[in-house]
């Protein structure tokens, strides 16, 4: 391992977990989460002086990662959010509750994972990095918007998930194709 | 409590640390605020989500994608943010415009078709004359299901974003005179009032002031295969007619008078201002820039009737840019900020096609009947008013929803 590579992993060791996180409530799940991760860290790594220049180089990963996710990781086809059975299966661990309550668990999972996949882009990036725990000023940091900005544009994003919930709670919308 | 106040407390993290007072008073809110019902069901259903952990092949994944890269220049000037950096902060501004608005070089987007059936016809502005209805084709008796593929777009006929009223020509004021101005103009891409002609008015007096004030009109283009086009022969009729006199009032309650006028006449201007930002921008297709604009404004203006001409915007933007889900959402949200006013057709319109176009053809049927209820219950409330017969749009909308097997009788009881 070169020195340079040491050198990053260091700087960026601390932030792994966080940054994880958030790329899961991006993604939604565990393999395209990695890759983010995976891409952030490679984004970072080309610009390890920046990196190096920061006291706390928290707040610029979260910066890239919203980029990369904002952009879309393009090399990889899993760009929509997929709640399959294979990828909550693949992130179960063993320490689970009941089998009851997990398919209940899992069930209301599956709804909020796929009804956050049919936000934009830019609406999940900020209602994950919001729900991570940055707060207002953090994310104006991160996304160059103006607080007003994110004001409005959190209040609606959670707007539209919340009826896009409540949608997928009702029974499946009309079909013409009977 | 009210939204903002709610909207601060999940912006600021607090709605895990409320007090009993607070909570109840947001519970109270959220019985009667459908928005803020939603928003609070979402962040809580957010933070509810199980984060996994992450899989012990991470950290060696990492490395083995990090000794596959070469590793960086390592003395690169230390610089706070570097050229190339800046540069990319731009990039993804720009990337942010393409997630929500990302088929603007795409002149159709497109969603494929099962059935030979055309898109509706364009919604046209009320007091189009010559409305330009995008050619609809029939649909065809026995044409071959799935196997013909067909763009569906929608249309997006001119409808007015600011319309400033016409100042009374002082003489005509003076001698009580009313009398009406039909004007004939053309809409330009740009959404401007271009080439505007009188046809005819009851008196020239009040001619002058009416071709100024539409001189100033803006609306929002019309879309016809995915790009701006001109709209001409667009006709308009400006009624003028004196007030009631005013009574007598002390000059003290005159000026409090003046003074309330004043505000509000400067606030629908900064409103109208805004506004033409987001068109300028729209007009230089800088989808971002006109998006951006509407979420400032947004943030600023919290009554239901601005709400809704923003709204109205958005759905207009989104649906130009594709994003079908987005417009829906938005339409319906103009729709439901204007539940007490004057029903809008091209927003009904707009949003019976959106659905159309996603081929939730039951939801654009019940769209249509709603805004024909809606008409006839204003209709009921205010004999007074009357009203032409319901525009031949929607009559053959729903016409044609009839002909692919959508009808009203047909609909599953909700």
């Amino acid at each position: 391992m070169t020195n340079a590579h040491s050198d990053f992993t260091a700087l960026i060791a601390p932030h792994l977990a966080a940054l994880f996180r958030a790329a899961y409530r991006l993604t939604g799940n565990r393999l395209d989460a990695e890759d983010l991760v995976q891409e952030v860290c490679l984004r970072a790594y080309a610009e390890i002086a920046t990196l190096r220049s920061f006291e706390q180089p928290k707040g610029w990963l979260f910066k890239v990662a919203y980029r990369a996710f904002v952009d879309g990781v393009r090399r990889h086809a899993r760009s929509r959010v997929k709640a399959t059975g294979e990828d909550f299966d693949a992130t179960r661990s063993s320490d689970e509750p009941s089998p009851e309550e997990a398919v209940e668990g899992e069930l209301a999972e599956r709804r909020l994972l796929d009804a956050f996949g049919r936000l934009d882009r830019d609406q999940r990036a900020l209602l994950a990095l919001h729900v991570e725990g940055h707060n207002l000023d953090e994310l104006r940091a991160i996304t160059d918007l103006s607080t007003d900005v994110l004001k409005a544009r959190l209040y609606r994003a959670r707007v539209r998930l919340g009826k896009l919930l409540a949608a997928e709670t009702r029974a499946p919308a009309l079909a013409l194709e009977k | 409590m009210n939204c903002n106040e709610v909207a601060a407390i999940l912006d600021d993290h607090r709605a895990a640390r409320l007090t009993p007072t607070e909570r109840c008073a947001i519970d109270e809110h959220v019985v009667d605020c459908a928005d803020c019902a939603a928003a609070w069901h979402a962040d809580t259903a957010l933070r509810a989500l199980p984060i996994p952990s992450t899989s012990a092949s991470l950290p060696g994944r990492l490395q083995a994608a990090l000794e596959s890269t070469a590793a960086p220049r390592t003395h690169r000037p230390r610089r706070a943010l570097s050229p190339w950096l800046v540069g990319g902060f731009v990039a993804a501004g720009a990337a942010l415009a393409a997630t929500t608005l990302v088929t603007l070089t795409r002149p159709t987007d497109v969603a494929p078709a099962d059935t030979a059936a055309a898109p509706p016809p364009a919604p046209a502005a009320a007091e189009t004359a010559v409305p330009t209805l995008s050619p609809v084709a029939t649909p065809q008796e026995n044409a071959p299901r799935a196997t013909s593929v067909e763009l569906v777009e929608i249309p997006l006929a001119i409808a007015p974003i600011t319309r400033r009223p016409p100042d009374y020509p002082p003489d005509a004021l003076t001698r009580r005179l009313a009398g009406h101005v039909q004007l004939r103009f053309d809409v330009t891409t740009a959404g401007r009032v271009e080439n505007i002609g009188v046809v005819e008015s009851s008196d020239p007096i009040f001619e002058e002031s009416a071709i100024d004030a539409v001189a100033t009109w803006r609306y929002l283009p019309q879309i016809t295969a995915g790009k701006r086009v001109v709209s001409p022969g667009i006709h308009t009729v400006i009624r003028f007619e004196p007030g009631t006199e005013r009574p007598r009032t002390t000059p003290t309650e005159q000026l409090a008078a003046d003074d309330a006028a004043n505000a509000a006449q400067r606030i629908a201007a900064e409103f109208s201002a805004g506004l033409e930002r987001a068109l300028d921008r729209f007009a230089a297709d800088d989808l971002r820039g006109a998006e951006l604009q509407l979420d400032e404004m947004y943030a600023v203006y919290d009554n239901d009737a601005r709400r809704g001409t923003i709204w109205n915007f958005y759905g207009y933007l989104y649906t130009v840019a594709g994003n079908y889900d987005r417009a829906i959402d938005a339409y319906e949200s103009a729709i439901a900020a204007n539940r007490g006013g004057n029903p809008a057709q091209t927003q009904w319109v707009s949003l019976a096609s959106l659905y159309f176009a996603r081929h939730q053809y039951d939801m654009a049927l019940r769209t249509l009947l709603a805004y024909r209820d809606r008409i006839a219950e204003l209709q009921a409330r205010y004999p007074e008013r009357p009203r032409g017969p319901m525009a031949p749009e929607v009559e053959s909308f729903i016409e044609r929803l009839r002909t692919l097997g959508v009808t009203e009788e047909a609909l599953p009881a909700r």
